[in-house]
């Protein structure tokens, strides 16, 4: 059976490498003593698969990785009771670091498609530090534009694209305060940074050299629905 | 959430942010204000080394089992921060809390190898502790050193204020509650200095004098005062069952050198090596029960969740119950697909069965330690490895599916002439050529046989019985080097043998420090002062930096390196106790310089003095 936990990531937290995070769920998984299913083969690894990776500095409400379990029984005990969700997100934050908690944990149906090919979209929030930029009207006039044409590397070369057809939401909530819903997934993937670049350079406004002007959050992954991703399943 | 002593516009702008923010799986968060006593431990290299490092978990886990004490860690700022924390000021801080070193009560710093002087020079520099012990004042942190290097801590002696000789788990305790009671009753930092310096297994460089003869020889070490003792004895655990092992180390998020669970079955070796410091330093051998050991894999496993566990000692192949550790491993954790690493192996029959049922064949490659390449050389070092066994051994290996086999060499040994250098490039020929009699053409699937090389340079250390002889030059190194590489090349099957050796400017430092008196510590302030730092690091190692240091404070390195010691000198390190006394060491010289060899402790006693810690392999039924 295939199950998706979501998650979240707080604090300092937020250095921690896409990565390590693999590396640290395998370990949750073994401490809290999942019936986790292994590939075959010489050096068996958890089937474990995770969603768009998330940026070093940049928080999240919203991550997620599906993975495979022989049962919902705990290594070693074959008379528990079955996992429940709610048991089963408990169990997991027990072994959990600070600031990185289960949030979620649904039942996927059979031939449900793995997390990262789900994604279509990611709705962000961005505080800014920065008060160079007048978010409300520099929000505004994105949103007015009929086009806005950027420069956007690909890994092979740099092509022409419309901003407009990949930000599907933008929205000045406050003057430090910028809502965003952007084209995700292996397709096509704006950061929330390429966004606020522009937004700086449609107003004329240098980009702050800052690595810390903007605090990122994730506010979740969605499917293309732009719904949850967590919606593709069901609890248990 | 946590705080973070670095802003995130620092940890966004240096490499590798996760070596600074602490909360780790199973890192120990207190309440400063509960306890009495603050010990920030450091390993002076990046925390991807230190990390990687037991003898610090395991007194992380004992400090903090105490209530009244909080112990955490401390590292090496990389070299990106490093300058970023000279820059703007920011004091070198401990990862749990993130508050500055310079709160602590204590800085415990490891010193395990001699290239990590200037890294010990920044840590206390960065914390903003006056770096000579004799600047210090009332409420300065306490810096104290440990581990294997502390067993001749005198070039580094001016910078600590106690070092710690030996085994932590047995002292620390009683050095602790001194503290706590002495600062209770209003003494003062020196009196406490002096208090410890009674305690057995703690050194104060500063109640010691020392005064040399004219060719530069120690003349006397002695006591300033009456009731500090003239020497001090190496503190060792007798049973390692009755000590502490920690059942939940911490688990970095990050990869580390080591990123695997750590079980020390046994400490000590009974093959006295002649080249080996910590053969001698750790004597007698002492065996963890296979009952404790269990109990440990048990907890360890399920409180980290790593995938890989190591069974660590100085000679795996020799403790007694590793078959049943083995097979408990096998038979409870293969539902969690962790694997076993077994370093420091004797490769046997027995060794090469477990190996490939724990251990990726196709991948792994074996790795032998002859060490020498003669069978008189090897005699010299008491390396009790035959030409048989490395052949015997190889030859299972190649039955077994093994086409890699890495030999480790030495060169620059006592007595060495070239025909000894020229051996070692013979016997991996040798064993290239077994390969080919052994595995039938039609079995080799294209496959060459790779047998790899390595040699290293020789630097005799304290407490061996080599600590005598004389080091080669780095121009004889060099020679050497190259004589071997030419003999490689005229091999017959030079095709299937690589030959590596590592640069050596490296070796003559690390020789130097070795053998080293209280007079280089200005060498390395120095060295430090003109930005020597990460020194072990081949890309961040500047040998011209050292070169300007050594003319600067004109210190004549011949004289600690390439110098044959006289019998009665007296050394520098020669007020450690180390249960394995000189006139032993004396006589296993002589026995080298003759190539005759010394049989094991389980073999035959021969007498070293270790027994006088009553217990270990000394005590067993001799089979």
């Amino acid at each position: 059976m295939k199950l998706r936990v979501k998650f979240s990531k707080h604090g300092a937290m937020k250095f921690i490498g896409h990565l390590d995070v693999m590396r640290y769920f395998q370990k949750v998984m073994r401490r809290a003593d999942i019936d986790v299913t292994y590939s075959e083969g010489f050096s068996p690894h958890q089937k474990m698969s995770f969603a768009q990776p998330l940026g070093v500095g940049l928080t999240s409400d919203g991550e997620y990785f599906d993975i495979e379990l022989n049962s919902l029984k705990p290594l070693g005990d074959k008379t528990a009771p079955d996992f429940t969700a709610e048991t089963l997100k408990q169990k997991l934050n027990e072994v959990s670091a600070i600031d990185i908690l289960v949030t979620d944990i649904v039942l996927l149906p059979e031939g449900a498609g793995k997390a990262m090919a789900e994604v279509c979209g990611a709705d962000y929030t961005v505080r800014s530090l920065d008060t160079s930029l007048d978010l409300i009207s520099a929000c505004e006039r994105f949103n007015k534009a009929d086009t806005v044409k950027i420069e956007k590397e690909t890994k092979k070369s740099v092509k022409e694209i419309d901003l407009k057809d990949f930000v599907y939401k933008l929205d000045a909530t406050d003057k430090s305060t910028i809502k965003m819903r952007l084209c995700a997934g292996s397709g096509t993937n704006i950061k929330p940074t390429l966004l606020l670049k522009t937004l700086y350079e449609m107003n004329g406004i240098s980009y702050p050299e800052e690595r810390s002007a903007f605090e990122i959050n994730r506010v979740d992954l969605l499917n293309k629905y732009m719904k949850s991703l967590s919606s593709d399943g069901k609890i248990f | 959430m946590r705080k973070t002593a670095l802003s995130d516009e620092i940890l966004l702008s240096v490499e590798k942010p996760e070596r600074y923010i602490g909360n780790e799986i199973n890192a120990v968060i207190k309440d400063k204000n509960e306890v009495d006593i603050r010990f920030a431990m450091c390993f002076p290299d990046v925390y991807e080394i230190g990390m990687s490092h037991l003898g610090i978990q395991i007194l992380y886990d004992m400090f903090n089992k105490r209530p009244d004490t909080w112990c955490e860690r401390v590292y090496s700022p990389w070299t990106d921060l490093d300058k970023i924390m000279r820059e703007k000021k920011i004091p070198l801080f401990a990862l749990e809390s993130q508050d500055p070193v310079k709160d602590f009560d204590f800085l415990g710093i490891t010193l395990q190898y001699e290239m990590c002087f200037t890294n010990v020079l920044q840590v206390i520099d960065l914390s903003g502790i006056p770096l000579h012990a004799s600047d210090r004042k009332e409420g300065d942190t306490i810096v104290i050193g440990g581990g294997p290097v502390s067993f001749n801590p005198e070039p580094v002696a001016a910078f600590f204020d106690l070092f710690y000789i030996g085994e932590g788990e047995m002292v620390y305790d009683s050095l602790l509650d001194l503290y706590k009671k002495m600062r209770k009753e209003g003494k003062s930092r020196s009196e406490f200095i002096h208090e410890a310096g009674k305690l057995p297994g703690i050194y104060a460089p500063s109640l010691y004098e020392v005064s040399y003869n004219e060719e530069g020889t120690v003349k006397s070490f002695k006591p300033l005062f009456d009731d500090v003792p003239a020497t001090v004895k190496k503190q060792l655990c007798i049973d390692l069952d009755k000590v502490t092992y920690p059942e939940k180390p911490l688990v970095p998020f990050i990869r580390v050198t080591q990123d695997r669970a750590v079980l020390e079955v046994m400490r000590g070796c009974i093959r006295g090596c002649r080249f080996c410091q910590a053969g001698q330093i750790y004597k007698p051998l002492r065996e963890r029960s296979t009952g404790f050991l269990k109990d440990r894999a048990r907890a360890i496993l399920d409180s980290t969740g790593v995938d890989e566990i190591t069974l660590s000692s100085l000679s795996t192949s020799d403790y007694t119950g590793l078959k049943e550790i083995i097979e408990f491993l096998i038979e409870n954790y293969s539902d969690k697909y962790i694997n076993i690493s077994l370093p420091s192996l004797r490769i046997d029959a027995f060794s090469l069965d477990v190996m490939s049922k724990v251990q990726d064949v196709k991948k792994g490659s074996l790795t032998f330690a002859p060490e020498a390449g003669s069978q008189r050389m090897r005699n010299v070092i008491n390396k009790g490895l035959s030409v048989d066994d490395i052949m015997k051994g190889s030859s299972l290996a190649f039955e077994g599916g093994w086409n890699k086999v890495k030999l480790y060499f030495m060169l620059g040994l006592p007595t060495e002439t070239d025909d000894d250098v020229r051996a070692i490039a013979d016997l991996a020929n040798d064993v290239a050529a077994l390969y080919f009699d052994i595995v039938p053409k039609e079995d080799r699937k294209g496959i060459r046989v790779m047998v790899t090389s390595s040699a290293s340079f020789f630097i005799p250390k304290p407490f061996t019985p080599f600590q005598w002889a004389p080091m080669n030059s780095s121009e004889e190194f060099l020679r050497k080097a190259h004589l071997l590489n030419e003999h490689f090349r005229d091999e017959l099957n030079h095709k299937s043998l690589k030959f590596q050796y590592h640069e050596n400017d490296l070796s003559l430092l690390e020789g130097l420090m070795a053998r080293g008196d209280r007079r280089l510590s200005k060498l390395i302030e120095t060295a430090y002062n003109n930005g020597a730092l990460y020194d072990s690091w081949s890309d961040c190692f500047d040998r011209s930096i050292w070169d300007r240091s050594i003319e600067e404070c004109n210190v004549d390195v011949d004289f600690y390196t390439t110098r044959e010691r006289k019998t009665d000198e007296l050394f520098p390190w020669d007020f450690i106790d180390c249960g394995v006394r000189k006139d032993f060491l004396r006589s296993e010289y002589e026995k080298a310089l003759k190539a005759e060899v010394t049989p094991n402790c389980r073999e035959k006693c021969s007498g070293c003095g270790a027994a006088s810690f009553g217990g270990g392999v000394c005590f067993e039924a001799k089979g």
